[in-house]
């Protein structure tokens, strides 16, 4: 059993970018290779894209952190300390830029509704439009964050737990109500 | 209480992930873009070697900072993203127009002269922030001097908007701009004006720059808006800001008035102290006027005569002590009188006074010719259409001396105070007839150093590597290029045609040029004028095929479909070789007169198919570190923390991803996809992907899965977990069960509720082993 949990421990996550190969690729950019930043960007932008999204709740406003969480982790990346949780370091600063939209859309007093949250232009197919609006439209915040970090990220429970200070249980019972609610939006229709 | 069951989960969370990934940006490009150009502005700050270093240092790891929060700048309303909201032209004296919608991302950036574009360069700023869109042009402003200690002024004019957003919007990126350098920020707002967009529009300037103008020339009447459009921000700013246009705002506050930070640098210039000992020492010379007692009223700097100059104001007093007032203009770069006048002080309205020129020092119209004519190399006997007349040129009276000989126009000014040469030019006179010896003129005009046309024509032929007997329609006419005689010597020879332009006086090559020449048609024997044409390193087609074999690391028996043509490639002929091999398709370019390998390239051929051993030319076209698909496959496995034995629906191909041959290998196991590239060359996992196998029915999957990796049902897991917690199956609620994977082993992440408490477990799928058990107490 102890040695069953310590592997666990050093075994590597395979879902989309194991920690080593992204600290890899930071090391590589704050070395000023920046070509590894374009290796992050697509092992890592669904993940942020998501994340952001299901802060910002708009497909425009989740580009735009999207894009610039990338430059801030170029310029970031020197100060970048290699770790076993870099795409929770990646996830941090795209959730910082994410908070910083929100409080300027407020400073703006933009009203959310006037901006179409996944516009009819987005070049992507209707059944993936409609996955996205429900998940803006029918789960709160913490949900949303909650299906995002495992659904796309691949994050287990207890490391959402951990990312998003959380207690486990609540990352469970949160999760399973939205998987529901979404479940049940998307075979209705 | 309805259970979410394992599969309309899987269902769920594979459309959200697959839906974000459409819907994610994939534009890694923009990003390094960005970045690029955020460290262009860090590059100029660590290597300019000035007192600010560490200014700037601070201002762009500040301006960094304001990226990081996403832009600082906030206010106005909310549009749509592709609309322009605004525009903010940055001047300096390259002229850009930046773009933006409401939420500061920039939709174009637009040069408004060449050294505009110069500064864009390749930078393309779409969707970037407009905080590091102006870092950067600033940056590269600076980078290129545009920018510097001795002209540091910039014009930044913000039109639509609204005004209050725009106020705010200037502030902003003045402040920016202030923060990266100790300079001379002028901000506006531009508000509607057809008339000065007319003439922005006319002069290609920005709309700011136009009002800029506009106001030095309301403000100073003797400017026109033509004579002030060349001149640059900081020198516009001199003049409004020191000039006699002097404005300053006092107060005011119109929305379009121009708000100016800093002061403009007149470091480029001499200075009003120098310029003023200029003046009267001239004044001392021409009008022996006693400068000891002199006064000054005032030196601002000002633009007259085509250049910046200190327009002086001083009394001084003639030796008869006569009190008068002098005016000078003394270019500001030079330090060159470049006008002057004087007049009584006392009886201020009584005209211009015309003192008497201080005599002594001035030359005679003769020697002046006789200077001239010297200078040109020429007999006095030998000019015709003569003419000399008085004038000032840059405050230097001069003798404007022109005449024509053999063939050229002269033209001279000599100064009258010395005799000397101030401005000598000769140029063709195109309405010169030659009265047969053309050549002899040529030769009393040129200096002695100057070629004939046969040894300008033994040069280009040299040069070009031919023989005199092979070229055909060849000219030869003198003419002058950037003021250089020179001989325009065209020919053609063997399918090329030469253009050489060398100079008469030196007979070196100015310019030479080879260019295929499309109307020849070779006469069957292709190969001979290239061997005459080509330097004797010229390769073979044999030779070049030779080489792209070994480079390829094929026989030439085993290789077909075999082409080779020559063409030329970016101005180089070269010989293109394609041909197939073992799968592969080929495709070199070699240099036929180096036998170099300019292009290679080896891609997969699609219509090949393979007979059995398909392994065979891998080995022979790849080099000695390349490996195997079994270690392939194995680094795969490995990495994927997945047995051999539990995977199946393995495929593995070779092919080319982005430039690098790798194995594609796709393999499942229990509920995932895997899906690996790795790079022949070295090895190394160059994409890994897992997701989870939409196709994936637990139950079925035992076929596939010999090691019985999920020989625990559900239902079993489920029991093992109620059995630990000590709790009864009716008792519980919000039941959960997800079979996952974790570190290569297949698990049943297990949660519930029961009582006060939430239970979370971690049940090894083949084995039965709780791994992990929780129970918090539920909130």
């Amino acid at each position: 059993m102890l040695l069953f949990t310590l592997t666990a421990v050093t075994a590597q996550r395979i879902p989309d970018a194991p920690s080593d190969v992204l600290n890899g690729l930071i090391a590589e950019v704050a070395a000023g290779n920046i070509d590894s930043l374009g290796e992050i960007y697509s092992l890592t932008r669904s993940s942020v894209y998501g994340y952001a999204l299901s802060i910002v709740k708009n497909h425009s406003d989740a580009e735009d952190v999207t894009h610039d969480a990338y430059v801030a982790i170029a310029t970031s990346a020197l100060s970048y300390t290699p770790s076993d949780k870099p795409m929770a370091w990646i996830l941090t600063i795209a959730k910082n830029l994410a908070l910083m939209t929100l409080r300027k859309r407020r400073e703006r007093e933009l009203d959310e509704a006037e901006v179409a949250a996944i516009p009819d232009t987005l070049d992507i197919l209707p059944a993936d439009k409609m996955v996205l609006r429900e998940c803006i439209e029918r789960l709160s915040d913490d949900e949303r964050e909650i299906v995002m970090l495992h659904a796309v990220t691949g994050y287990k429970h207890r490391e959402i737990a951990e990312f998003l200070d959380m207690p486990l249980a609540t990352v469970l019972s949160k999760y399973s109500r939205a998987i529901k609610k979404l479940r049940a939006a998307l075979t209705e229709e | 209480m309805k259970k979410t069951t394992k599969n309309e989960e899987m269902t769920v969370n594979a459309r959200v992930r697959t839906a974000v990934e459409n819907a994610a940006p994939n534009d890694a490009a923009s990003v390094i873009n960005d970045v690029k150009a955020g460290q262009s502005v860090m590059v100029e700050t660590q290597t300019k070697k000035t007192k600010r270093r560490g200014a700037w240092r601070a201002v762009v790891a500040a301006a960094l900072a304001l990226v990081l929060m996403g832009g600082a700048f906030a206010g106005g309303m909310y549009f749509s993203d592709a609309r322009v909201a605004s525009i903010v032209a940055l001047d300096v004296n390259p002229s850009i127009e930046i773009s933006v919608n409401k939420k500061e991302r920039v939709l174009d950036v637009r040069a408004l002269n060449d050294d505009a574009a110069a500064i864009i360069g390749d930078m393309d700023f779409k969707g970037s922030t407009l905080d590091v869109t102006v870092n950067a042009l600033v940056g590269a402003m600076v980078r290129e001097g545009y920018l510097s200690d001795i002209a540091n002024s910039i014009l930044v004019s913000v039109d639509g908007g609204g005004d209050e957003y725009a106020s705010r919007l200037r502030e902003h990126v003045s402040n920016l701009i202030g923060a990266m350098f100790d300079g001379a920020v002028m901000t506006q707002t531009v508000t509607p004006d057809k008339e000065l967009d007319a003439l922005a529009d006319k002069y290609g300037i920005t709309k700011g720059k136009a009002r800029l103008i506009a106001e030095i020339t309301t403000q100073n009447p003797r400017h026109t808006f033509e004579e002030l459009v060349a001149l640059s921000i900081n020198e516009l700013n001199l003049i409004r800001t020191t000039g006699a246009a002097g404005a300053e705002n006092s107060g005011s506050s119109r929305p379009d008035d121009i708000v100016s930070q800093g002061t403009p640098s007149a470091g480029a210039y001499i200075g009003a102290d120098k310029a003023y000992e200029n003046a009267l020492a001239h004044a001392a010379s021409n009008y022996g006027a006693v400068t000891d007692a002199a006064a000054l009223i005032k030196a601002p700097l000002d633009y007259e005569h085509g250049v910046m100059v200190y327009e002086l104001e001083f009394y001084a007093y003639s030796a008869d002590g006569e009190h008068f007032e002098f005016e000078y203009d003394v270019n500001a770069k030079t330090g060159e009188i470049v006008g002057f006048e004087c007049e009584l002080a006392d009886k201020g309205d009584s005209g211009i006074y015309q003192p008497p020129v201080v005599s002594g020092s001035s030359v005679p119209e003769s020697e002046a010719k006789a200077t001239a004519l010297s200078h040109a190399g020429v007999k006095e006997s030998d000019i015709y259409a003569y003419t000399c007349k008085r004038d000032f040129e840059n405050g230097v009276e001069v003798y404007e001396i022109d005449f024509k000989c053999a063939g050229y126009e002269y033209d001279y000014e000599i100064a009258v105070a010395t005799g000397a040469i101030v401005k000598s030019n000769k140029e063709v006179d195109d309405d010169y007839r030659a009265p047969e010896t053309t050549k002899a003129p040529e030769t009393t005009a040129a200096p002695s150093t100057s070629v004939t046309e046969a040894e300008a024509k033994a040069t280009a032929l040299k040069h070009a590597g031919v023989n005199e007997s092979d070229i055909y329609t060849y000219t030869c006419k003198r003419d002058f290029e950037n003021g250089v005689e020179v001989y325009e010597i065209d020919f053609k020879c063997a399918g090329y045609e030469y253009d050489y332009e060398i100079a008469v006086a030196t007979g070196k090559i100015v310019k030479s040029n080879k260019e295929v020449d499309d109307d020849y048609r070779a006469l069957e024997t292709t190969k001979a004028p290239e061997t005459t044409a080509a330097p004797s390193t010229a390769v073979t087609e044999a030779e070049a095929k030779a080489t792209a074999l070994a480079h390829a690391g094929v026989k030439e028996s085993a290789i077909y479909a075999y082409t080779c043509k020559r063409d030329f490639e970016n101005g180089v002929e070269v010989y293109e070789i394609d041909f197939k091999c073992a799968g592969y398709e080929y495709d070199y370019e070699i240099a036929i007169a180096t036998g170099k390998i300019v292009k290679s390239n080896k891609e997969v051929d699609d219509d090949y198919r393979a007979p059995e051993t398909t392994k065979a030319p891998e080995t022979t076209a790849a080099p000695s570190t390349s490996v195997t698909e079994a270690e392939a496959k194995a680094a795969a496995l490995s990495h994927a923390g997945v047995k051999e034995s539990d995977i199946y629906a393995y495929t593995c191909k070779r092919d080319f991803e982005n430039g690098v041959e790798v194995y594609e290998i796709d393999f499942k196991c229990a509920g995932y996809e895997y899906d690996y590239e790795i790079a022949i060359a070295t090895g190394k996992i160059v994409k890994s992907n897992k997701e989870v196998d939409d196709d994936y029915h637990h139950d079925e999957h035992d076929d596939h899965n010999t090691s019985g990796s999920a020989s625990v049902t559900a239902e079993q897991a489920k029991s093992i977990a109620l059995t630990h917690a000590n709790v009864d199956a009716g008792s519980i609620y919000d039941y959960e069960c997800e079979l996952d994977r974790e570190h290569g082993t297949d698990v049943y992440e297990i949660s519930f509720k029961s009582g006060r408490y939430e239970y979370e477990y971690e049940i090894n799928a083949s084995t039965g082993a709780i791994i992990k058990s929780d129970r918090e107490i539920d909130d």
